[in-house]
């Protein structure tokens, strides 16, 4: 803490008397102090000034205390700022009011300066702290961002994977995630999975998965038994309402099969070097969520240069169209079809660029994956 | 009167103190003026409001017996019952003069 940090009390008194009185007392201390007499003029000395402190009279004239309180919670700007309200000793309702609309301490009235003084500092203590914990955690939330972020391949990573990506969180941990497996030689798997929640559980979830893939996706099992034991840890170890929508693409270059797994997740694009574009739509349970989940499941045989596009809902939902991934999809797929003649590591940005016209707000994750054959 | 102890009790100094209960009388006077214009106009909700505010500045100085008294005057008023109120408002009177004339004198 800046030692020659002056704090702001804001007081708020129509009484004359009680507002310089504890206007002398703080002022002795070193407090810069504003002083209010109504409603009105305090609320717009607050927002002004943004005061670290308010002391702020109940019973007043026109509009009460607890309206002030309520005003300035209701403004973001003011709504962080503790307030200790100043209250006649009998009035049990007014002290339980006063709490409930977010005050954080009560002095009875009349009241001592010194006890004015003492519980000043003791709620600026508690304020600077608080918001010390904020930062705090915000912080941690970064290298959170910065931890996933690294768990997350980039193409110059697998050169042979032949994918390009787009990924874009929306809060400090992402719900989307998406892992490259190097099987063997000739075979690839690509896994993307967009998770309920966004929060810091969801990252716990995301390092979880990844080293279930790297234990589950070897040769020696198919991609359904892969997923399907995937899925019996993640339902024991997720917490309750939390699951996965996943695609998991598995190709093999050199027999020239695809099988695609698919949780619950919005279909794949297909882009075959010759023929037409479509959705490889396959309907499935979600992953981490029954112990007997029945996936969707697709065969293909492959050409080389053949592209897939593998892609999270926020690329296809949007909340403000009130549109699901089941309708997105569909009214997307002209878009989809443009992309042929444009390389696989360019489709994905591309792709965001052709769906959100510039400063689009995006309401969710979202993660892309072109592969090419 | 004893303003040196008056001050130590608040935490402030004798200077402090001297502009406080000037402003705390001026603002006392203007209080019961409204008091004794409410008990004469049968006014019992500017009764109530006026002692009210002295009850406040008075408690908060620690002048113990002016708080009680006007404490008294709020209630009673507050219960529209304002018959009687004026003798007690002579007594705050008589001791709000008291802190005046201990002001000149100090």
């Amino acid at each position: 803490m800046d030692k020659t940090q002056i704090f702001t009390v804001l007081a708020v008194d129509d009484n004359l008397l009680n507002l310089k009185l504890i206007e002398k007392s703080l002022e002795k201390e070193g407090y810069r102090v504003l002083s209010a007499i109504d409603g009105p003029k305090a609320r717009q000395l607050a927002a002004e000034e943004i005061p670290d402190l308010i002391l702020l009279d109940i019973q007043m004239p026109g509009e009460n205390g607890f309206e002030v309180i309520k005003h300035l919670k209701d403004n973001s700007e003011t709504s962080t700022i503790p307030i200790i309200f100043l209250t006649g000793v009998i009035e049990v309702d007014s002290k339980l009011k006063g709490f409930k609309l977010g005050a954080v301490d009560y002095i009875t009235k009349p009241f001592h300066p010194l006890e004015v003084l003492a519980r000043v500092r003791i709620h600026l203590k508690l304020s600077i702290a608080t918001n010390s914990l904020i930062r705090d955690q915000a912080q941690k939330l970064k290298q959170v961002t910065e931890a996933q972020t690294s768990m997350l391949p980039t193409p110059e990573d697998f050169p042979d994977a032949y994918f390009g990506v787009y990924y874009e969180a929306m809060q400090e941990a992402g719900g989307d995630f998406y892992d490259i497996l190097k099987i063997s030689d000739n075979i690839t798997g690509y896994f993307l999975a967009d998770s309920s929640g966004h929060d810091i559980e969801t990252s716990y979830m995301t390092a979880s998965v990844k080293a279930l893939l790297a234990q589950n996706c070897t040769p020696i099992y198919s991609p359904a038994e892969s997923m399907k034991m995937i899925n019996d840890v993640l339902v024991e170890i997720l917490p309750e309402g939390k699951y996965l929508t996943a695609c998991y693409i598995h190709i093999n270059r050199s027999t020239k099969k695809m099988v695609l797994i698919n949780a619950g997740h919005p279909p794949v694009v297909h882009i075959p070097f010759e023929g037409e574009t479509y959705l490889i739509e396959s309907q499935g349970d979600i992953l981490g969520m029954f112990k007997d989940a029945q996936f969707g499941r697709q065969d293909l045989d492959i050409s080389k240069k053949d592209k897939f596009i593998v892609f999270s809902d926020g690329l296809v939902e949007s909340a403000e169209k009130k549109t699901t991934w089941a309708t997105g999809t569909q009214t997307l797929l002209p878009e989809f079809k443009k992309m042929r003649d444009i390389p696989y590591k360019e489709i994905p940005a591309e792709l965001i660029k052709q769906i959100f016209p510039e400063n689009t707000i995006m309401g969710d994750d979202i993660a892309v994956l072109c592969i090419e054959i | 009167m004893n303003f040196e102890e008056i001050a130590s009790n608040l935490g402030l100094d004798e200077e402090d103190l001297n502009e406080l209960l000037e402003l705390f009388t001026t603002t006392s006077f203007a209080d019961i003026e409204k008091i004794n214009f409410g008990l004469k106009e049968n006014d019992a909700e500017k009764v109530s409001q006026a002692a009210h505010s002295i009850k406040g500045a008075s408690g908060n100085l620690g002048f113990q017996k002016i708080a009680s008294l006007s404490k008294d005057v709020e209630m009673t008023a507050k219960e529209g019952n304002i018959k009687g109120l004026k003798e007690k408002t002579n007594i705050i009177v008589e001791e709000l003069k008291k802190i005046e004339n201990a002001m000149k004198t100090d």
